[in-house]
């Protein structure tokens, strides 16, 4: 019988829709009898979300660019 | 043809042609992370900007030669992890990225039975707007990325933002799949456990 841990370390791989039909029951239904569990993948779901939504907030300046176009510029150049 | 093929086909003729809107949108897409990654391998922020720079002028340069065996993003990741690799060979530095999957600081979640000693409950609304303590949710989930162990916030950063493919990801960082694996779920774990303390 799966326990909370062995869903847990699940967890990635029933998100990402790897697991065989069997596994995937065993903790669909292991879900549908544990409060936790079923908080736990909803919050590993959001985390994965929020993740995603982190790499995209990244603040660039336009100088940063402006500066290696400049270094490439500068490179390209005759003699240099 | 899917969406990102699509896209990395529509930058990559920028890139080819000089233009510098594509530029910019590459850079904004990858940067930061590249950074990370790269501070990842060398343990040092100045160094892992001034490798992250030599990979884009190499980016640049070289663009013309990618043949479209990974995708962009997966060459441009090759690129600097190589470079950042021959810095460490080069500098003499004793560091590397430590891979190794003996932390047992999930199975502390669990008594002796495997049940939660702390029953997860569900977030209140946790979206990246929110703010807790005066800061937005997706700060609380920089400064975690940020702490986590070296090879767990590369994997990450690989995987769960930039979504390379896995053989990419391994190939990259020099590990197996099944270590990127464990790294991967490990990483997402602690940040759940950190976003869990805010999120109640």
């Amino acid at each position: 019988m799966l326990n909370c841990r062995d869903l847990a370390y699940q967890a990635d791989a029933f998100l990402d829709g790897e697991l065989s039909l069997w596994k995937k029951l065993q903790i669909r239904i292991h879900m549908s009898m544990c409060n936790g569990c079923s908080a736990f993948i909803d919050q590993m779901r959001s985390t994965r979300t929020l993740v995603k939504a982190e790499a995209q907030v990244a603040d660039t300046a336009d100088t940063e660019i402006d500066s290696i176009l400049a270094v490439l510029h500068t490179k390209n150049q005759p003699g240099s | 043809m899917p969406d990102k093929i699509k896209t990395d086909a529509s930058l990559l003729r920028g890139l080819i042609a000089g233009d510098r809107a594509a530029f910019e949108t590459v850079y904004r897409q990858h940067n930061a992370s590249m950074v990370r990654v790269a501070s990842a391998i060398l343990r040092n922020r100045a160094s892992a900007e001034e490798i992250t720079q030599e990979t884009w002028i190499a980016v640049l340069r070289n663009i013309g030669g990618f043949e479209g065996r990974s995708s962009l993003a997966g060459w441009i990741f090759t690129i600097l992890s190589n470079k950042a690799k021959t810095r460490v060979k080069r500098d003499g530095l004793s560091v590397s990225l430590d891979t190794s999957t003996n932390d047992d600081s999930m199975d502390d979640a669990f008594d002796g039975r495997g049940r939660w000693r702390d029953m997860p409950e569900l977030w209140d609304e946790m979206t990246p707007d929110r703010v807790v303590d005066g800061r937005q949710v997706l700060a609380h989930v920089s400064a975690a990325i940020d702490q986590l162990p070296p090879a767990q916030r590369a994997v990450l950063v690989l995987r769960g933002q930039q979504e390379l493919d896995a053989a990419d990801v391994c190939e990259i960082l020099g590990i197996t799949d099944s270590n990127m694996r464990v790294l991967l779920h490990r990483a997402r774990f602690s940040l759940r456990q950190s976003l869990d303390r805010i999120g109640r």
